[in-house]
């Protein structure tokens, strides 16, 4: 298994980065995701609907109902999917600070969205997490 | 926590968008750590001014407090960007980041930041005094301002520095308070007479110690990584430090060890006021020898890249350079990165005009830590622990590490990476 699985090396080498845009967050039939070809970031299969996660531009192009408009950070350390503990260390800090959270852990990295107004202080409290693991920026 | 009108009134939107949004940052920070309240500081420094760290996201957010009103309510000064501001084709950056580099050295400009992007600033009129609270990023400054100066600041990140100057507050936690100053752990320098040179004032052949101090700051701080807590170190041993290597270990010391104060016996001023504690480490000189050797992890590398000003070279340092450099004619690329003001009494002492005529190039307002030159050169020469850190983990360079005086031999030709 690849990635990195010790914690605070984790922690240390997180290098949280704030990515361009905003995102939201859609649910649709599987038929109507198929009718629109659309390409989002993220997609989780329910038997409600398919969960998209995806720009906000395109959203309001194709003219879906959206919520929680968020800012993407990715976490560029490459994280193992077995790893213990990383993501509840970053979820409590974010909760500590007052800022919802939905992460994502895809195969490489791991990716948070938070709010679009607490953006800016969810990378500074990240960036703390990392400077406090002995490792900076 | 605790807020004052002045500080709820921000809160409320009262004084615009910036600074309510400033604010918000702030006692969200002091929640997480348990301030009680907030602290005026006088003096702010912010890191994340390098296009190449901050992204267009870090830009829009920019651009957001300066629309929203935001203004610097005290003395505030930036890190070094990713690029010479003025002399940027030199150094071979692409025109694009260059713009928008530029986009980010006028917002910060609307802000009515002092734009003179130094990592050493308080070699560039941002000197604050003993006891001072203020609110500074950048590791290195912030291990110098509460170590040498006795200045209290915590590590701040980009964002919260940039709050702490719109509203002129910090939460009042950590190293503002008196009782997190206290020295934890005593560290024991052993010299050995086989290799005196930590504890000499001068070396004989009258070079500068950085590297040695560099060395010096990796071997205590990764001694002090291995412990649970954050140590705050009374360092025995060491009888002078001057201006430079302070400098060099402050750098070392806050990269290795995450470390924001130390005290040095008969060096640092609170060192004088505080009891060295019982439990002791030793760090020997083969320990310091150890930490230079993993530094240079290429010892036959052929090196392509000398770099001197990691930290930013003092007037003192630049004008030994051009001492080293007179008449010589420099064979490699080699980057002299320093603060504008300090290149300007350069120019004024006829220093430059030495050092250009060598062939090297003057890196001003950045660094070979924050310029976008990831996988350009192959090996780097340099006297400091702190710049190999980030040439091997951020731009995968080798590195070799040696004194100042045999980097400048490197860069003509003459020193063993050839």
């Amino acid at each position: 298994m690849d990635g990195e699985r010790n914690l605070g090396k984790l922690i240390g080498a997180m290098m949280p980065e704030l990515r361009e845009g905003e995102f939201v967050f859609c649910t649709l039939s599987p038929e109507r995701y198929e009718e629109l070809g659309i390409q989002p970031v993220g997609l989780f299969r329910e038997e409600e609907g398919i969960t998209l996660i995806l720009q906000r531009d395109i959203a309001e192009g194709a003219g879906l109902a959206y919520v929680y408009e968020s800012c993407m950070i990715t976490l560029s350390v490459h994280s193992s999917l077995e790893a213990v503990g990383f993501l509840a260390v970053i979820t409590q800090t974010l909760a500590e600070a007052g800022i919802s959270v939905n992460p994502v852990s895809a195969y490489y990295h791991d990716h948070l969205f938070v709010p679009v107004d607490k953006a800016e202080l969810a990378l500074e409290v990240l960036n703390r997490l990392v400077i406090e693991a002995g490792q900076e920026r | 926590m605790e807020l004052n009108s002045e500080q709820l009134a921000m809160l409320n939107g009262e004084h615009g968008s910036a600074a309510r949004k400033a604010m918000e940052i702030l006692t969200a920070l002091g929640e997480i750590y348990g301030a009680v309240d907030m602290v005026p500081v006088s003096s702010v420094q912010i890191a994340g001014v390098s296009y190449d760290n901050l992204g267009e996201a870090g830009l829009q957010f920019l651009f957001e407090m300066a629309d929203g009103g935001g203004k610097a309510r005290v003395l505030t000064t930036l890190n070094p960007a990713g690029m010479d501001v003025d002399n940027w084709e030199a150094l071979g950056i692409d025109p694009l980041f260059a713009e928008n580099q530029k986009r980010v050295i006028e917002a910060f400009e609307r802000m009515g930041v002092v734009t003179t992007c130094t990592c050493t600033p308080y070699l560039s009129g941002n000197l604050p005094h003993y006891g001072e609270h203020i609110a500074w990023a950048e590791s290195s400054a912030v291990c110098y301002a509460n170590s040498v100066i006795g200045a209290r600041t915590n590590r701040e990140g980009g964002p919260s520095a940039l709050a702490a100057a719109l509203t002129g507050f910090t939460p009042r936690y950590g190293m503002h308070l008196d009782e997190d100053r206290s020295p934890t752990v005593t560290v024991e320098i052993a010299p050995t007479p086989a290799n005196p040179s930590l504890t000499e004032d001068v070396r004989g052949d009258g070079s500068l110690r950085t590297m040695w101090f560099g060395a010096l700051g990796k071997a205590i701080g990764e001694k002090l990584q291995g412990s649970e807590k954050k140590q705050v170190s009374y360092i025995e041993g060491i009888e002078s430090a001057s201006l430079e290597e302070l400098k060099s270990f402050c750098a070392s010391l806050a990269t290795y060890g995450g470390t924001a104060l130390f005290h040095m016996g008969g060096i640092t001023p609170e060192a004088a006021v505080m009891t060295p504690p019982e439990q002791t480490i030793r760090v020997t000189q083969a320990e310091v020898e150890s930490a230079q050797r993993s530094l240079g992890e290429a010892p036959s590398a052929k090196v392509d890249f000398v770099s001197l000003g990691c930290p930013h070279l003092s007037i003192n340092e630049i004008a030994h350079l051009a001492e080293l450099l007179d008449g010589k004619r420099v064979v490699k690329e080699f980057w002299i990165t320093t603060a504008r003001p300090t290149k300007h009494i350069a120019d004024r002492m006829g220093y430059t005009k030495i050092i250009e005529s060598s062939g090297a190039t003057f890196a001003v307002d950045t660094c070979c830590v924050v310029a976008p030159i990831k996988g350009r050169f192959h090996t780097l020469a340099t006297d400091s622990a702190k710049a190999c850190y980030y040439a091997t983990g951020k731009n995968n360079f080798k590195t070799r590490i040696m004194p100042f005086d045999d980097v400048v031999r490197e860069a003509v030709g003459e020193g063993p990476g050839n």
